[in-house]
Formats: structure tokens, sequence, C-alpha cells
């Protein structure tokens, strides 16, 4: 298991309060991992700082072997780490073609090309992420028409355009339909077997993580508290305390 | 009872039925710039189908407007040719890339300038000067929009607004160079483009080309990068668009268009002066884009044309010009969003499915 | 040293009408966060409404006090009509949009100001007791440049005290913060905006009226001041009510010196000014950085 994405004592702090203190993880490459914890735990914020949304306090982001701590969106996207957003973060007024499209542009290096016509540069490819995803008859329909589910697949539809070696997911299946949840999970692993793609990510359905990560990583209060197979996680007294509360002199 | 349903459907047809004709299901009439972005079954927006028919129409038109027009409407058209390209700079910047700029009356100037100063200082050669002025509006739109760019939303505005005024208080001040405020006299074109028409045909050349770069521009990838910018230019950085770098490059690209149509309307006046540069006359391509749809292809071209014509028309018979394209802007922007393009491209969308498209281009 | 403390004395006069003009742009953008470009023609008409009343009661000793306080009633009265007729349909809008129609709008406020009352510049006579001259040794201080001082001082602290130290003022503090909360706690935020967009306007017209006691009434005084007002903006803080006050000083002593040293490029020192502000510290002076749209 070669490591493709490590983090060192990465700290973020708003004014006084620590969202993500000293977190170490690992992620290896072609796993699925995810993060988990109570709401407020800082997973948000621990993606945002990864992906540098967010500056970090100190620490270090490293992606296979390279110090990307800091470097802006567009490099580390580059590098083959993409992400997509827990609030849906689309084009409003692209169409789900176009929106898809310019990703794949932008990895081929093309996206400051003049002398191109966009029309049927990289089309198949566009259309063969589409049907992955199951977007490829809404592909003339703008962004801000489609419904929730469709916004959150083109959500990883675009992220999926750079072409990544690993993705981060913040709630990919955050007010999805129960069948849309599973074809969801189904796709990541497919693409994780097919693509050999990395998945992080972030979930409140237990259910959706306990089916497909291999490992999985606890925050609780900014602080990582746990990480194991899943078994592992769940027999885990700390995480029982952090979900159910405990004395606080237990935590101590 | 009466009176208020009378009331009430006088309210529908001022604010409800524009809306309604601009954005068909969706409320988002709030945003101009979604107008252009109407579902249809073909494939919207510009990459368009290769449809010759309607460039091919407008060129006739334009050709047969140097013979049929008399000598005052000819420099009319000559002028909201030049013009076009003024508001083609506004146009890329709001309508394509979402940056509202008030300043593109400085690289106007900046070409102009270029242009009367290698014609009278330097003694150059026409061609020579046109590319001298197109030069001084490049090296300016870089300079400045290297610090602009830097900026998002009002600081934007504002600092284009800086910058354009600032530039006319340096054309101003520096008399040595610039004559101040009783500018540049004598920028007659080379003797065989001396008659109306001949600079009509000239110019319409230029245009026509500059124009078809235009149009090469959005349907390049680059413009669609511009449009996601746009559209959310935080996921456009996560999708490895380098957002700064491509605002300036299409702020550089806009000044070049302004540069243009500064270039082009110097020897067409044959005067330069000060005013040029100031945030009125950045005003201009503002409206200009406004009025035609600062997000379609065709929109510069629509707004320009009908600018300068209904400006000639309507001086013809008051003073008040600017109280009318004032209230013109003013009612576009509250009810008609998308500008004429937008409206002309609802209308045609109805005509049949995926048609509207076509025509719109 | 006389000179200094003359240039010193006439930067801050010039301080005081900076303040007066941009402190009701910044009210205004710092509550609601609409920047209303048709402000500086508001600020002309006032003039214009200071020389109509003026006029009218010509004969009468106080007409010059009373041309003020009328004027800066009819200017109320026209905020309100404005409020009610645009403005309050634009806070909701995109921030292009809201350029674009308060744009639109300095074109048919001018262009109406031509139709009222012509293009010629008019001139209104000061009072008698502004006429003065208060001399110390070689230190000259006009009367009413005094009073433009005072003016400046009193509708500063006054808002101040408005934004500071009354309810109101919390209410107006909060609307900038949490828009959507105030109807859920049964205050009305409309009316809110109403209050501050008119008070924008009594601003401005007291600085119309102030510049009757500078200069020629005429259709350019709003544009000559309007960029200069923007970098004053720009330079405390959008949205800064202490800020415009500290630039606008800040300005108005660095152009009464560069216009005694280097005359050309007073005004461009300005704009120099407020671009590097940009650059380096977007939220300016006093601003804060949370607060950049």
């Amino acid at each position: 298991m070669t490591e493709i994405l490590r983090t060192e004592k990465l700290t973020r702090r708003f004014g006084g309060v620590s969202a993500v203190s000293l977190v170490d993880l690992t992620v290896y490459d072609k796993e699925i991992c995810a993060v988990i914890g109570p709401n407020g735990a800082g997973k948000s914020t621990l993606f945002n700082i990864i992906t540098h949304y967010l500056d970090p306090t100190s620490g270090k982001v490293y992606f296979r072997g390279d110090d990307i701590t800091g470097l802006p969106a567009h490099i580390i996207c580059r590098k083959g780490l993409a992400r997509s957003f827990q609030l849906t973060n689309i084009y409003p007024g692209l169409t789900v073609l176009d929106s898809v499209q310019m990703s794949l542009l932008s990895v081929e290096g093309m996206s400051g090309s003049l002398f191109r016509r966009t029309d049927a540069l990289l089309r198949d490819e566009t259309e063969r992420i589409l049907e992955m995803v199951g977007l490829l008859d809404q592909r003339y329909l703008t962004g801000n028409l489609l419904s929730h589910g469709d916004k959150k697949r083109l959500e990883l539809a675009i992220s999926l355009g750079t072409k990544p070696k690993m993705l981060l997911m913040d709630e990919p299946t955050a007010g999805m339909a129960p069948d849309e949840t599973w074809g969801l999970v189904d796709l990541v692993e497919r693409l994780r077997s097919e693509e050999g793609l990395t998945v992080l990510f972030t979930e409140h359905d237990m259910d959706v993580v306990f089916d497909i990560a291999e490992r999985i990583i606890v925050l609780h209060q900014g602080v990582k508290i746990c990480e194991g197979l899943p078994e592992e996680v769940q027999r885990d007294e700390r995480v029982r305390e952090c979900y159910l509360g405990a004395p606080q002199s237990a935590i101590q | 009872m009466g009176t208020c349903l009378n009331s009430r459907l006088i309210q529908e047809c001022v604010t409800v039925f524009p809306v309604w004709v601009c954005a068909k299901d969706r409320p988002l009439w709030l945003d101009s710039r979604f107008n252009d972005i109407l579902p249809t079954d073909e494939r919207p927006n510009y990459p368009m189908k290769k449809n010759w028919l309607i460039p091919l129409c407008g060129g006739a038109v334009f050709l047969a407007l140097g013979i049929v027009l008399g000598e005052f409407w000819v420099k009319v058209a000559t002028e909201a040719v030049i013009m076009v390209l003024f508001a083609a700079s506004f146009s890329l910047l709001y309508g394509q890339t979402g940056l509202l700029s008030f300043g593109q009356g400085a690289y106007f100037a900046a070409g102009a300038y270029g242009f009367a100063l290698a014609m009278t200082k330097l003694d150059l050669a026409f061609p020579v000067c046109l590319l001298i002025g197109m030069a001084t509006a490049f090296v300016w739109a870089l300079a400045t929009g290297y610090l602009c760019v830097r900026l998002a939303g009002i600081y934007f505005a504002i600092m284009t607004v800086v910058v354009s005024q600032s530039t006319f208080y340096l054309v101003f001040q520096w008399y040595g160079l610039t004559n101040g405020d009783n500018g540049i006299q004598g920028l007659a074109p080379p003797e065989i483009l001396h008659d109306p028409r001949a600079y009509y045909y000239f110019t319409l050349l230029v245009a026509g080309s500059a124009y078809f770069v235009y149009y090469r521009l959005l349907t390049s990838p680059f413009g669609l990068s511009l449009r996601s910018i746009r559209e959310n230019s935080v996921r456009a950085g996560f999708v490895g668009i380098d957002v700064k770098k491509h605002t300036l490059k299409a702020f550089v690209l806009a000044g070049l268009f302004a540069g243009l149509s500064g270039v082009l309307f110097a020897p067409f006046t044959r005067t330069v002066v000060p005013q040029m540069a100031d945030w009125m006359a950045s005003g201009k391509a503002v409206f200009m884009g406004i009025l035609g749809g600062a997000a379609h292809l065709a929109g510069p071209l629509v707004g320009g044309l009908v600018w300068i014509f209904l400006d000639a028309f309507v001086s013809g018979f008051t003073i008040h010009w600017p109280l009318i394209i004032g209230l013109l802007v003013f009612l576009i922007v509250f009810f008609m969003p998308g500008g004429l393009m937008g409206l002309v491209a609802s209308i045609a969308s109805k005509g049949g499915p995926g048609r509207g498209r076509e025509q719109s281009s | 040293m006389e000179l200094f403390i003359n240039q010193v004395f006439s930067g801050l006069v010039r301080a005081s009408l900076y303040f007066l003009v941009t402190s009701g742009l910044t009210l205004l953008f710092g509550v609601v966060g609409t920047l209303n470009m048709a402000h500086f023609s508001l600020y002309m008409i006032a003039s214009y409404f200071t020389w109509t009343f003026h006029n009218y009661l010509v004969d009468y000793s106080f007409s010059f006090w009373a041309a003020f306080v009328c004027a800066a009633a009819a200017m109320a009265v026209l905020g309100l009509v404005i409020e009610r007729l645009v403005m309050r349909y634009l806070y909701e809008r995109e921030l292009g949009e809201q350029l674009l129609i308060t744009f639109s709008m300095v074109y048919i406020l001018d262009d109406l100001t031509k139709v009222v009352w012509g293009s010629s510049p008019l001139f209104v006579p000061r009072p008698d007791i502004l006429t003065h001259i208060i001399t110390f040794g070689n230190v000259n201080l006009p009367a009413s440049d005094i009073f433009i001082l005072l003016l400046g001082l009193t509708s500063g602290g006054a808002t101040w005290y408005l934004l500071a130290r009354t309810s109101t003022g919390r209410i107006l503090r909060a609307a900038y913060s949490y828009k959507e909360m105030l109807p859920a706690l049964g205050i009305p935020i409309h009316r809110t905006y109403m209050g501050i967009f008119v008070l924008s306007v009594v601003l401005a017209s007291i600085a119309g009226s102030a510049w009757t006691m500078m200069g020629m009434v005429d259709l350019g005084q709003a544009h000559s001041l309007l960029i200069e007002s923007f970098c004053v903006m720009v330079i405390g803080g959008m949205g800064s009510f202490a800020g415009t006050a500290v630039s606008a000083v800040i300005c108005g002593l660095a152009y009464s010196f560069a216009i005694l040293y280097v005359p050309k490029v007073a005004t461009l020192l300005i704009f120099a000014l407020a671009g590097l502000i940009l650059i380096v510290r977007p939220w300016g002076l006093m601003g804060q950085a949370g607060r950049l749209h």
C-alpha cells in the first residue's frame, strides 16, 4: 500500500476555537476511506484545508509525496486531487455538458486556448462521464434547472471531469433519495475498481459509510480520536462516547 | 373591483410580462446574464451550428448600407460599426466573465492617443499608426488590468472607474505630449480613405474581422472558461482554471477591442480629446453592451448599432438624448435583463424547439 | 508657518465637503449594501434646490438659512420618492444591476436637472455673516469655511451618535449582518432601509448646500467630486463610517498640500492613494476584511 495523501499536524483556528487541531491522517492508494464525526467535528474544515479552500493555521499536506500546503486551488486540482462540495457548487447558468467539458478542457491544459472550437472537443469523454453518473439525458439543461439529486451528481461529474487520482467528497449523498444514494455508492465502487480512484469522503448516513468504507477516521471537536477498519471503529469506546455522549470525566 | 383588476393587469403587463418573456419558467430574471441559457433540445449557447445564413445576410446589408445611405448616414453607420467593438469590449468582461467594468474608455483613449501620437509626433505610415495605437491599448490594459483583476465585485468596478479617471487626468495634464484639453487635431486617414464611403468600407472590413475574432473567442475553450468563471469563480478554480490569469487575459483582450475601436475612431473624427477616457465615455460602452445584451454573441453588435442610430435619429429633434438613453437602460435592466438579444432569443425559441438558438447566433 | 496653517485649514474644509458627500454613500453601502452611483447627482440637485429656494426668499434676511433647510426638506421628499419607486426594488438585486440602475439614474437625473434649471452656472450669494474673514496674524479664516467645517463636524457627530448610541443604530448595525433575521424579530427592514436612504440623501443635500458657498452651482460639479469621493470611500473602507471620516481628512489634507506644491497631479494623487489601498488592503483603512463582497 503506497500512501497518496498525508497530513501532518494540520490545524485551523477560527478566533480562539480550533476547528481542526493537529490532525495527522494518511490515505493509501486506491482505497475508500471515510471521515466521520458528529456535527461540528471539523470534517468540512479538514477538507477545505486539504484542498486549500481555507488556509491552515499550521501543519502540512502532502499529496503523492509533494508538499501541497497553501498551493492555489487550481494547481492542487491539476495534481490530481479533486473535491466535491457539501452544498452543491455548480455553474447555475452552464449546461451540464459544458460544465463537465470545462473540467476536461481544464486538465488537458486547454482552458486558455483561443484557437480551437469548444464544440466537439473532448465530447466523447464528456459524454462518457455523464453516462457514468447518469446525466446523459439532461446534458442540455442548465445546472440551475436540475433536481437536487441531479445537482449532486453534476457536482460529482464536474469533479470527475478533472480526471483525479483522488477525490474528496463532502457529504455526497446529503438530501438524496435512497435509490439515488445506493446508485452513487455503486458508482463510487466502480470508479475505484475501474479507474483506480482513491476516495476520501464524509458522510452522515452510517449505512453508506459502513457499506463502502474500508477504513474510517473519526473526528471529534477537531481532533482525530480513532482510525481503523469499520469493525474496529464500531467497537471503539471513544467513538461511542463522542456520539452517545459521556460524562466529561470519562474523556479526560 | 374593476379598477383593481385593471391596475393589476397593467402591473402584470409592465412587470410580469417582460419577465415571463425573458425568463419563461424561471425566476432568474434577477440575473441578466442568465438570459442566454434557456434550455432547448439543440445544444444551446455559443457553440453553435454552422449557420452561415444570418452572418451572410448581415454582411450583405452592411455592404449595401455603404451604397444606399446618404453621406450623413454613412458617417453614422461608420461610427456605429466602430462602437460595436467598444460595446464588445465591455460585453466580453461583463457578459462573459461577469466583471462589471466602468473603465473601458481608458483603453479606447489609449488606442486613439497611441494612434494620434504616432501620426503627429512620429509621422509614421497609417497602418503602422494603427498598430501602435493597438499596442498602446495593449500595454495600458496589461498594466492596469494586472491591478484590477486582483479585485472582485464592487471593488473591481470601482477600480476600473479610478483607472479610467486617472487615465483622463493623465492625458489632460500631460500637456507637452497630449496637448491637454485641446486634444490633437488633423488626424486624416490616407488619401484613399478620405471619402466617407471608403472609410466606411475600411472600418467595416476591420471591425468585421474583429467581430469574427470575438465570435471565435466566445466559441473557444477560453470563452467557456470565462463563462464558468462568471457562473462560479470558486468552482472554476477547483477544476483547475487559473482564475486570475484567465481574467487578466480577458481584460487585456477586452482592452484590445476597446483600443481597436479607439484607433478606428481617431481618424474618423480626425480629433482626439481627453474626454474619450473619462468614466462617462466608458459609460457608453456599458450602455451599449446592456442595451444589446452583454451575454449574447450578437449583443454588442445590436447594442452598438441601435444606440448610435437612435442617437443620430433622436438628436435631430431633441437635445435630451441622455434622458432617453438613461430611461431606456433603466427599463432594460429592470424588466428585460437579457437586453434586445435576450428578447429576440426568447421570442425565437418559441418558434420551434431548438430553432431559437440558431437564430440568436 | 502661516502658510502651513492656511493649507491645513483649507484641507480640513475640503475634507469636510468630502465627508459630507461621502458619508451618505458609506452609510447606505454599510447598512444596505447598495452603492448608489446617483448619489452625486442628488448632491448636485440639492445645490440647485438651494439656489431656487434662495431665489424665492431673496427679500428676507434669513433667505440663505431658510434655503438651506428647505433644500434638505425637499431632498428628503425626493429621496423618499426615489426610494419608493426605485431603490426598494434594488436592494435584493445582484450587485451589477444595482450599479447599472443607479448609473442610468445619473443620466436621467442630470438631464432632468438640465431641463429644470438650464445649463448655465448659477450663483448663490452668501449671507453677510459668512462673508467675514477672521484673521489671526497672517492666518485668514473665511467665516464660510468655518461654517462648512462645523457642518461636517455636526452632521458627522449626529450620524455617529445615531449609529453608535441609539437603539435605531443597533438595528441598523444588525441590518447589515443579519438581513434575514430582522423581519423575524418584528423589525420592518424595509422601513429601516427607507430611513437610511433618506438620511443619505439629506447628507448629500447638506453637502450640496455647503457647496454653494464654495463655488458655482453647475452641471459639472457632481462629476468632479464623484471620483474623488469614491476614492475617499475606498481608502476609508467601504461601509465604514469612521473610516470615511479619517480618509476624508487624509484626502483633504493631501489635496490641499498637493495643490500647493504639485498642482498638476493633486487629483491623481488621491486616485493613486485609492489604487494603492485597493491593491494592498481592499477593505480599506478601517473596514473589515469580512465585508469584502
